[in-house]
Order: structure tokens, then C-alpha cells, then sequence
């Protein structure tokens, strides 16, 4: 009785065969059109490249050969740029007492005079005589105004002392304002 | 009767049958093979080699378009006009310690503001220095000052006597000469005397100098072009006399030979 489903069976191997194979002969074709696609994508994308490069490699030699040409020109500029870009870091930093002692003026009472004044390592220490109390009250108030605190900060009285005319002596410190 | 001839051919029939039937695959198998062995072998290394010199062209074009602004900055400039800066500049910042100048400078101003110098000090250290050589010994040479860490300098320390407005005058004159200086540990007193309007000063100026960069760098390193701030101070010097600050900026010559050596002048 088996003998019976023989020849279906065989006719049903032959048509898987006949399946597979026609399913790799298109495979394979598709996979050869793929890779023929692929492969002159890849040859034109690598030609596009290498002859970018050679057009970049030229416009550098040409580029190159007018930098070249104006060699004088950047040494001139290297020293000038050099030289003056120190320059305006110095003079940045640097304090202007001409200005420092003109603003000074401006703040102080008429009834205040300096005996010394020193300026070292960002501070300042102002020794002087006043007329009166009211007269170092003006000048720390002056001191402690915008246009003072340009040019002075952290103004600190240290010592105050009348004497028996009733004229004070003192002695204030501040921290010198931004530069040096 | 013996069939097992017959059995032998048909075996032998059904196996040729069968290598006719599997070698038609054959054909696609193979190609299927080698169209992954052309693009494992030939399609991707030279895909990966492509983008490779692509993200190469990306940093060639870069470096091309800094050199072309390179040479467009470089074709802009006024060559004329950059020797007059460079000289300008080396008023502004000299190349050597050049002391003996800076002192000529400090006493023409205290000269044009009435001050009266009573004590100039320097140890400016090795003399080659001021001829342009470096400094044999730098820490002499940067020894102090408000920005040792800008470049290297020589301190004066100067004591002098004057009244207010000279001595205004004397820190404006300091402050406004063509070389970069700036002023430390400024101390003013008024004299002892009750009623004298007379100062007694002391301050330090320090004065920079630098040499002349003697390395341009790769061609590729880019240009920096003057500021608009370094451009009018640089004009600043030009105009007010290239040739009056180069006079200023020699030292004044004086006669040469004495019979004797030990005696006073």
C-alpha cells in the first residue's frame, strides 16, 4: 500500500528541488547584480575621493607657494603682533598714578592733607592730618563713593588720633583698585 | 534469475541522475561565492580605503581653507606699513635690556618736569644683555616688577624731590615714553619742614623687553593680525616721529681718551 504515495512524493521532491534551485539561480543573480552595482559605486566613490585629494593637495602647494611668497611680510607682522600684543598686556596691568593722583584731588576735603602716601603690592597706606573729625568722615565717605572705588576698595581706618590743637592724624589702608 | 546486474546499473543510473541534478546548482552556488568573495576582498577594503581618504580630504580642505586666509591676510597687508610698526614696536617693546637709554629716559623726565633726581639704582646685570644677547643671568634680569610673568625686565629704583605738580608731571612724562614701563612701590612724603611743599618720592620702574621671535612656525600656523588697540598705539609712536624716537632711543655720545685716569673731572 505505501507504494501507492511513491509518486507523489517524488514528484513533490523534484518540485522543491526545482524551487530551490530557481530560488538560488535568482539569488545568485540578484547577489551578482548587487555586487556589480555595489562595486562601480564603490570604484566611482573611490575615484571621486582620490581626485578630490589630488585638487586639495594642489590648491595646498599653491597656497603654500603664496604664503611662501609673502614670507618678509609675516615676519614683519610676527614681530609687530609679538612685541605690541606684550606691549598692551603691560600697559593693561599697569597702574596709572598720574590718574590715580587726579582722581585723589577730586576726593579730597579741603580741611585734609597726606604726610605720606605709599603704594605697594595692590595696597595703599595714606597717612595725613585733618581739621577735624568731620573732615576724615568726608574724605573715607569720599572713598567709598563709585568714583572712589575706582580707585580704591576695602578702605580700612587703622589708627585716628587728636592732638590738644584738636587737628587729627590718621592713617587708612585700602586695596588698590584692579590694576598692578 | 540474477537481477543484481540490473540492480548494480540502476544504482549506478540513479547516481549519475543524481550528480546532474545537484551539479545544476552549481552554477549559482559558485556565483553566490564569488560575489561575496569580491565584495569581502575587493568591494570592502576598498569602500573602507575610500572613506578613509575621504575623512582625510575633510582635514586637507580645512587646512586649505586656513592657508588661503592665510595668504588672503598675508596679500592684504601694507608691507611699508608693517616695517614702520615693526619699528614702532621695538620702541614700544625693545629686544635687549637697553638700561643705559631707559636711564637717559627717566632723567630727560624728571629734566621736563623740574623734579629733582636724587637717586637712580639699577642692577641691570650681564652688559651682553643690553646688546641684544639674552641675559646670562635672567633672574637678574626679571628679578622683580609688577608682571614678572609678562617678559623680561629691568627695575630702576629712583628717589627724587619735588614739589606736586612736578611730580604729577614727572609720572605722566615716565608713563607717556615710547617703551613700555610701568611704575611699583610708589612712596611720596611731604618733607619733614612745617610749611615746604617740597616731596620726597621713591618709586621703582620697570621696564620690558623681549627678543625678537626668531621662529615663524609652520606654515599652517595661522596669522594673528594686529588689534585695533595695538594698531593706534603703534600709530601713536609713528606719529609722533619715527626719527625723533629713534635720536632718543641712542644714547648720547660723548669724547673718549683721558691722561689721567685717576683724576677728577
Amino acid at each position: 500500500m505505501p507504494d501507492i504515495n511513491l509518486v507523489p512524493v517524488q514528484e513533490r521532491v523534484t518540485e522543491r528541488f526545482e524551487s530551490l534551485k530557481k530560488r538560488l539561480s535568482v539569488g545568485s543573480a540578484i547577489l551578482l547584480v548587487l555586487t556589480a552595482v555595489f562595486t562601480l559605486g564603490v570604484l566611482v566613490f573611490f575615484t571621486t575621493q582620490v581626485s578630490g585629494r589630488s585638487q586639495l593637495l594642489a590648491q595646498v602647494e599653491d597656497n603654500a607657494q603664496v604664503i611662501n611668497s609673502y614670507k618678509s611680510t609675516e615676519e614683519l607682522l610676527v614681530v609687530a603682533k609679538d612685541k605690541s600684543s606684550l606691549a598692551e598686556k603691560v600697559l593693561a596691568q599697569r597702574t596709572d598714578y598720574y590718574q590715580t593722583f587726579n582722581g585723589f584731588a577730586k576726593l579730597v576735603p579741603q580741611g585734609v592733607y597726606f604726610t605720606d602716601i605709599k603704594f605697594a603690592a595692590g595696597k595703599i597706606v595714606m597717612n595725613g592730618k585733618a581739621k577735624s573729625s568731620a573732615e576724615i568722615a568726608g574724605l573715607v565717605s569720599s572713598l567709598l563713593t563709585p568714583e572712589g572705588s575706582k580707585i580704591v576698595s576695602n578702605v580700612t581706618i587703622d589708627t585716628l588720633t587728636a592732638d590738644e590743637t584738636g587737628v587729627y592724624t590718621f592713617s587708612i589702608a585700602a586695596q588698590a583698585t584692579g590694576k598692578d | 534469475m540474477d537481477l543484481s546486474g540490473v540492480t548494480k546499473v540502476t544504482a549506478k543510473a540513479e547516481s549519475s541522475l543524481e550528480i546532474a541534478k545537484y551539479s545544476s546548482l552549481a552554477v549559482p552556488v559558485i556565483s553566490i561565492l564569488v560575489s561575496f568573495m569580491v565584495l569581502l576582498m575587493i568591494v570592502w577594503p576598498k569602500f573602507s580605503q575610500a572613506l578613509q581618504i575621504k575623512n582625510s580630504n575633510v582635514e586637507l580642505a580645512q587646512k586649505t581653507d586656513s592657508l588661503k586666509q592665510k595668504a588672503t591676510i598675508l596679500a592684504s597687508l601694507d608691507k611699508t606699513e608693517l616695517e614702520k610698526q615693526v619699528v614702532a614696536a621695538e620702541q614700544l617693546f625693545p629686544s635687549d635690556k637697553n638700561v643705559f637709554l631707559l636711564i637717559s629716559q627717566i632723567e630727560k623726565a624728571a629734566g621736563g618736569s623740574g623734579v629733582l633726581l636724587n637717586r637712580v639704582e639699577t642692577a641691570p646685570g650681564s652688559a651682553q644683555g643690553s646688546s641684544g644677547k639674552p641675559s646670562a643671568n635672567p633672574a637678574s634680569a626679571s628679578s622683580a616688577g609688577a608682571q614678572p610673568e609678562i617678559a623680561p625686565n629691568v627695575e630702576v629704583s629712583v628717589s627724587l624731590t619735588s614739589g606736586y605738580s612736578s611730580l604729577l608731571q614727572f609720572l605722566n612724562n615716565v608713563l607717556t615714553i615710547p617703551r613700555v614701563v610701568s611704575i611699583s612701590d610708589l612712596s611720596v612724603s611731604a618733607s619733614s619742614s612745617e610749611g615746604s611743599s617740597q616731596l620726597k618720592v621713591s618709586l621703582n620702574i620697570t621696564a620690558y623687553f623681549k627678543q625678537m621671535p626668531t621662529d615663524l612656525g609652520s606654515i599652517e600656523t595661522p596669522v594673528a593680525e594686529l588689534s585695533d588697540s595695538e594698531k593706534a598705539r603703534l600709530k601713536q609712536i609713528i606719529d609722533t616721529g619715527l626719527a625723533a624716537a629713534a635720536t632718543a632711543s641712542q644714547i648720547e655720545q660723548v669724547p673718549v681718551g683721558r691722561a689721567d685716569i685717576f683724576a677728577p673731572f
